[in-house]
């Protein structure tokens, strides 16, 4: 008996979803921290070794019109294409088409572990966005996901992003300057691969421990 | 009457930590009928070697119970499997010490088969796949489990059995079941019945071997099949 003609040999999937505010107001340094942060973690994913779970990544963007930037793909053959900033907020159609991808079985495989989503955003939505929300965090996959919102500057909507996490022990991430986007997307790259590394990669670790985990990261200069 | 083989090996997860391997089953025969349980005790509960070994010995008891009275009532049944079971892990509760569990009971009319969280139920008939029986899910590992279950997690089927059929029946953890190729399962079970050749002692240990030679090193669950034929 051969087994290898019965079993499959590949890791199971844990996908990661970057919902990303590209609208006009993200322009300047801010659209430039973003890049620079989402590629870090795109950096930090390829160099890690993780041997039972396979990373994938989709990026999609709500910046004039919401948009599918980039499919979710294995984070091996991951090509991160710089974001540019410009027209409205419409986050509702964000939602819709990330949903969309969760609720399909063949590209969110049911025998993978359940979705980090992220939702990044500097200002408030402009489109039709309460009822796809709604359907986000009520959705029968999409609830299931884990979640984290990054608000960035003091126009963000931050009751949305409440309400994006639907979670009191969850916390929105503010970012007041531009580094702590860096740090934000830091600090999801390690919970993701501390969830990839753990027991059971379906359990989420909590926020401030992993924040205090990354003050400890921060090289230190020994006397 | 058919009869069953089984093995069961940690995971490269369970042997990194130094764990025993999680996953308990059992097969006995009682009053003409074959039972065979199936428990995967959840991995990221410490005590959950106690849940799954546990289970089995309450499925089994319970079952022998029924036979006794020569009345099964599966309602009642899961019932106080859950009861019993919960009774069992003391001073442990679901909280550290929880399992999924799966099993049959067959005689020469018929199969029940039971179910309870991940892992897969398998009845060949005549070497063609019948029936497979998983759980409906929305990512790995958030399975239903006996700490967690009420009497509707269950999945309850009974399958008749006519003379002319030959039956195959393979229960398995998820730790094997979602690693197998989905058109494949009807030709895995085929092969696997194939290294059983009735009274010979070493079937166990083929199966064992099977498992120690998964080929998926991606995969650090604990796998045990058991397989009725």
């Amino acid at each position: 008996m051969d087994i290898n003609n019965f079993v499959k040999t590949e890791a199971k999937s844990l996908p990661i979803f970057l919902l990303l505010d590209t609208s006009g107001s993200m322009s300047g340094e801010k659209i430039a921290s973003l890049n620079s942060a989402v590629l870090d973690m795109i950096n930090d994913f390829k160099n890690e070794r993780l041997t039972e779970v396979s990373l994938l990544v989709s990026i999609i963007t709500f910046g004039g019109v919401a948009n599918l930037h980039t499919e979710l793909s294995p984070i091996k053959n991951f090509v991160f294409n710089p974001l540019s900033a410009g027209g409205m907020t419409p986050l509702g159609s964000a939602l819709k088409i990330c949903q969309t991808i969760i609720d399909d079985k063949e590209k969110v495989s049911s025998k993978g572990y359940k979705p980090v989503v992220i939702l990044v955003s500097d200002g408030m939505p402009n489109d039709e966005w309460r009822t796809p929300l709604d359907n986000f965090i009520n959705g029968k996959r999409s609830s299931k996901c884990e979640r984290w919102a990054l608000g960035i500057g003091a126009d963000a909507d931050f009751n949305m992003l409440e309400l994006f996490l639907n979670d009191k022990e969850k916390r929105v991430f503010a970012a007041n300057e531009v580094l702590e986007i860096a740090k934000f997307f830091k600090i999801v790259t390690m919970s993701t691969i501390a969830r990839s590394k753990s027991i059971n990669p379906n359990v989420s670790l909590d926020f401030n421990v992993l924040e205090e985990k990354f003050k400890e990261d921060k090289p230190s200069f020994k006397f | 009457m058919e009869k069953g083989y089984g093995a069961s090996v940690s995971g490269y997860r369970s042997l990194k930590k130094k764990k025993k391997n999680q996953d308990s089953y059992l097969i006995k025969y009682y009053r003409s009928h074959l039972i065979a349980v199936v428990c995967d005790g959840l991995g990221s509960k410490k005590h959950s070697k106690r849940a799954s070994k546990k289970a089995c010995f309450v499925v089994y008891k319970l079952i022998k119970i029924a036979l006794d009275k020569r009345h099964l009532d599966t309602e009642r049944l899961i019932d106080s499997i859950k009861k019993r079971w919960m009774k069992s892990i003391k001073p442990y509760t679901p909280k550290t010490s929880d399992t999924t569990c799966s099993f049959v009971i067959n005689n020469n009319k018929n199969i029940l088969l039971a179910q309870l969280g991940d892992g897969m139920i398998v009845i060949s008939i005549n070497d063609k796949l019948y029936m497979k029986q998983e759980p409906i899910k929305d990512f790995t590992n958030m399975t239903q489990s006996l700490g967690k279950s009420n009497n509707k997690d269950w999945q309850i089927s009974v399958i008749d059995k006519l003379e002319s059929e030959h039956f195959k029946i393979m229960i398995c953890t998820d730790g094997v079941s979602e690693d197998l190729y989905e058109d494949k399962i009807e030709d895995f079970v085929n092969a696997l019945s194939k290294l059983i050749i009735s009274k010979k002692k070493n079937n166990n240990r083929n199966i064992k071997s099977i498992l120690k030679e998964w080929p998926n090193k991606h995969n650090l669950d604990d796998k045990t099949i058991v397989m009725v034929k």
